[in-house]
């Protein structure tokens, strides 16, 4: 018996080990397969400068700011209203409700929804429908909005990464203990002023780890805005929502796809994944700082 | 010895409480003296924490809880569908068996309360939070770092802090439920003599797993078992010659 | 920090204080009814003893609320047993001061014989022992308490002396055998006194110091502050009143013996 559960335990150790390794080779392998791919090109020119020569010289630049401007608007979008439906099923819904399950089941299943259907989604819903729609209602049958842009995509982008925030955000707001709402309530507050002046300041580092895990998806996700608004290459800088925009991921799509000649935009490639991998792993960094410093304060 | 009875502050009447199917208190009828301290005492589950709850509708936070009969503060039916709960919850201040003090400064904590009904002239909550810490017998250990996060006091000054929190709300009743079951014996000894300053001002009601502890801070005891109150009385009575076979074996420690 | 514990522990004390003053007074007023043959004196004593009773009620009841609702330790501990055995002796002093008050009607008529038998002389010590002791109760003080026992034994040989005379006596005239009993009884009864006063002299050790000095032999050498008083032979007055077979315990089951603490 107790060699049985030594075999057991062996197995299930090396098991284990075997995984880590491999695990930790994978994350190893792409990051040195990029590093050495893009090492050579990326520079502070890299990041700062348009793209030449149909993109097989110059830099990113459009790139980066247009993911930038892509995943703030998605936050601006995204967020509060993450945040109130959270709030809403954590401090307001009957945990049975009917309203709460469905709310419940529809971020389940927006969450396992591929993200290329978002993307349909967002032609069909927004270019299609709500954007001539407007068209036609402010701008007397003008186009402007029923065609891709920066607004279209990052409200794709905000759909998918609600339930990430909504998640997210229902778990921080879990984590303030039962006994400080209470505390507060039995001094007079009301709900609103219980869940404004203690339930939020308690989880407000939750919430943000959130918002920065949705950017960090957010950025790099291709899918959502390929039909919704990122452009193949501009040679300006989008000025407006209704504007076209350049994104970083797009941009690797298009340069291993699209380019005429791919091999010579090999090191770009490799330099653009290596800035779109530092801009995620940054955030996610910052993610986990943040979680881990409201876990001291909890201590 | 025979004091006279004071005015009674809380009645209930026929009190019965639900958790789903479960009945969890039956049919409770009790009178709660003024400004004095009235004890819950019985095992674990037997309804004491729950009944404590009913008394600031603490209990309307969970959904599956039923309740029949009436609840009597200063004979106002406290159930009724009229009652505005944030006001009452003003009146009937509560300290809780974990303490509780928010992840803000001593001075905030305090000013927390005045603070919800609109007090925010720093003059008046400087005052406010004076009295209360004073009043809470704590003002001597905290005075010289109110800026200070609440949460660097040890156990027990916590606890007085939250009492102070509540004071500064300037209640009339205070609940408390077992305020000291996690303090040492050192912090526990102050805040029973703190109760026994309060009960000048306050009427207070006490739910203790401690029956010593019950012993020497109340004036009236209760004692409830599987959702009845088996007795109530003058804790000297309830002490020295209970009525109740069921009250002596639970406080002889013969029970079961 | 227990401050209104010792409020309840100093409402104790005051009311021992009271017992005590209500009981040394009701001794002083019997002592005075016997020498001065006042009936109409006794007869309040008698009359007081209800109020006495009462008081020690009242005690009783505080002891058991102290105990039941504080669970006194250490000195608290001690404070309230001795005060329910101090309360215990003075209530029986009060009863044994209304036995005597309950016989001065049948010796009133031979105030010659009292004189005699230096009756007043040994009044006059109980008397002292009773108000050393209330002041002891009242002061704590512990340093007076050898000269509870040393009058105690004084009286106690007094009135076996005085005993002796009055049996004497009585063999030779059958007329005086009312009045002998009676003065008999009463010296007993003031004897008890002497003894029940230095009980509670014990009692206040035992609180303030926490040695127990019931059934001790040669308790003063423990005041003395040697703890094995067997092997004090030699003290003088100790040994001289053991040798007369003095029972400080007015109890007469309580064997002298220095086995147990």
């Amino acid at each position: 018996m107790r060699l049985k559960n030594k075999i057991i335990g062996g197995a299930i150790t090396s098991a284990s080990a075997v995984s880590v390794i491999l695990i930790i080779s994978i994350i190893v392998i792409i990051l040195v397969v990029t590093i050495i791919g893009g090492k050579d090109k990326i520079s502070w020119e890299f990041i700062t400068s348009f793209p030449k020569e149909g993109m097989m010289e110059g830099g990113i630049f459009p790139a980066i700011y247009g993911t930038a401007l892509l995943v703030i608007i998605m936050s601006i979008a995204a967020v509060p209203f993450g945040a109130i439906t959270a709030i809403y099923l954590s401090e307001y819904a009957h945990e049975k409700s009917w309203i709460a399950q469905s709310i419940r089941f529809a971020v389940r299943t927006l969450a396992t929804v591929p993200s290329i259907i978002f993307g349909l989604f967002g032609l069909g819903f927004f270019i299609q429908f709500v954007g001539p729609g407007m068209d036609k209602w402010f701008l007397g049958g003008q186009l402007k909005w029923a065609q891709p842009n920066l607004l279209w995509a990052s409200l794709t982008m905000a759909l998918l990464t609600l339930p990430v925030v909504i998640v997210s955000v229902e778990e921080a707001i879990r984590t303030v203990p039962r006994e400080l709402r209470e505390a507060s309530l039995a001094l007079g507050a009301t709900k609103w002023q219980t869940i404004k002046k203690v339930v939020i300041p308690g989880s407000i580092s939750g919430i943000m780890t959130g918002t920065i895990l949705a950017v960090s998806r957010g950025a790099g996700e291709v899918a959502p805005i390929l039909f919704t608004g990122a452009a193949y290459s501009l040679a300006t800088l989008p000025t407006s929502v209704s504007d076209q925009f350049m994104n970083l991921g797009y941009h690797i799509y298009v340069m291993s796809t699209q380019s005429s000649n791919v091999d010579k935009t090999l090191p770009i490639q490799f330099a653009t994944t290596l800035v779109l991998l530092m801009l995620t792993f940054t955030l996610n960094l910052a993610a986990v700082l943040i979680r881990s410093s409201l876990r001291r304060r909890v201590k | 010895m025979n004091k006279i009875m004071k005015e009674v502050k809380i009645v209930t009447k026929d009190l019965t409480l639900h958790y789903g199917q479960k009945m969890a208190l039956n049919s409770i009828n009790i009178q709660i003296p003024e400004k004095e301290v009235t004890a819950f005492i019985g095992p674990s589950g037997c309804g004491k924490s729950t009944f404590l709850r009913c008394l600031n509708r603490m209990n309307d936070l969970i959904p599956s809880v039923k309740i029949t009969g009436e609840i009597r503060i200063d004979d106002l039916d406290i159930y009724q569908k009229k009652i505005d709960v944030v006001n009452l919850r003003k009146k009937i201040g509560m300290v809780f068996q974990k303490s509780n003090p928010f992840a803000k400064s001593i001075f905030e904590n305090i000013a927390y309360g005045p603070r919800i009904n609109g007090i925010n002239d720093k003059k008046t909550l400087t005052e406010i939070v004076e009295r209360s810490l004073k009043n809470a017998a704590i003002w001597g250990e905290v005075k010289d770092r109110l800026q200070d996060s609440a949460l660097g006091l040890s156990g027990g000054q916590q606890q007085r802090l939250c009492i102070a929190r509540t004071l500064a709300v300037e209640p009339e009743i205070i609940l408390m439920d077992e305020p000291a079951s996690a303090l040492d014996p050192i912090s526990t000894g102050k805040i029973e003599e703190l109760i026994f300053e309060l009960k000048k001002d306050y009427t207070i009601v006490i739910v203790t797993h401690n029956m010593q502890q019950a012993a020497r801070v109340s004036d009236h005891t209760a004692f409830f078992y599987l959702g009845e109150l088996i007795e109530h009385g003058r804790t000297r009575k309830i002490f020295t010659t209970p009525d109740k076979k069921q009250t002596e074996e639970y406080i002889t420690g013969r029970f079961g | 920090m227990e401050r209104h514990f010792e409020l309840e522990l100093e409402k104790l004390n005051k009311r021992l204080i009271k017992m005590g003053n209500l009981v040394a007074e009701q001794v002083h007023n019997v002592f005075d009814a016997l020498l001065r043959a006042d009936s109409e004196l006794a007869h309040q004593i008698i009359e007081k003893d209800s109020k006495v009773d009462k008081l020690d009620n009242k005690i009783d009841k505080l002891c058991q609320r102290l105990f039941a609702l504080t669970q006194p330790v250490a000195t608290d501990l001690r404070l309230i047993m001795a005060a329910l055995r101090i309360n215990n002796d003075l209530e029986r002093m009060g009863d044994h001061a209304v036995s005597i008050a309950q016989k001065i009607e049948g010796i009133s008529d031979y105030q010659e014989i009292i004189a005699e038998l230096h009756i007043d002389e040994i009044v006059r010590m109980t008397d002292m022992i009773v108000n050393d002791v209330i002041t002891i109760l009242n002061t704590k003080n512990v340093a007076f308490v050898k000269d509870i026992f040393d009058l105690a034994s004084a009286i106690d040989e007094k009135a076996q002396t005085a005993t002796a005379k009055i049996m004497e006596e009585m063999m030779h005239k059958s007329d005086v055998i009312v009045v002998a009993t009676n003065l008999i009884i009463i010296l007993t009864n003031v004897e008890r006194l002497a003894g029940y006063s230095t009980n509670i002299a014990e009692s206040i050790v035992f609180v303030v110091d926490g040695r127990i000095m019931k059934h001790k032999k040669k308790s003063f050498d423990i005041l003395n502050g040697a703890p094995t008083s067997e092997t004090v032979q030699t003290d003088e007055p100790v040994s001289e009143h053991q040798e007369e077979g003095t029972e400080r315990d007015p109890e007469p089951t309580s064997e002298a013996t220095p086995s147990e603490g």
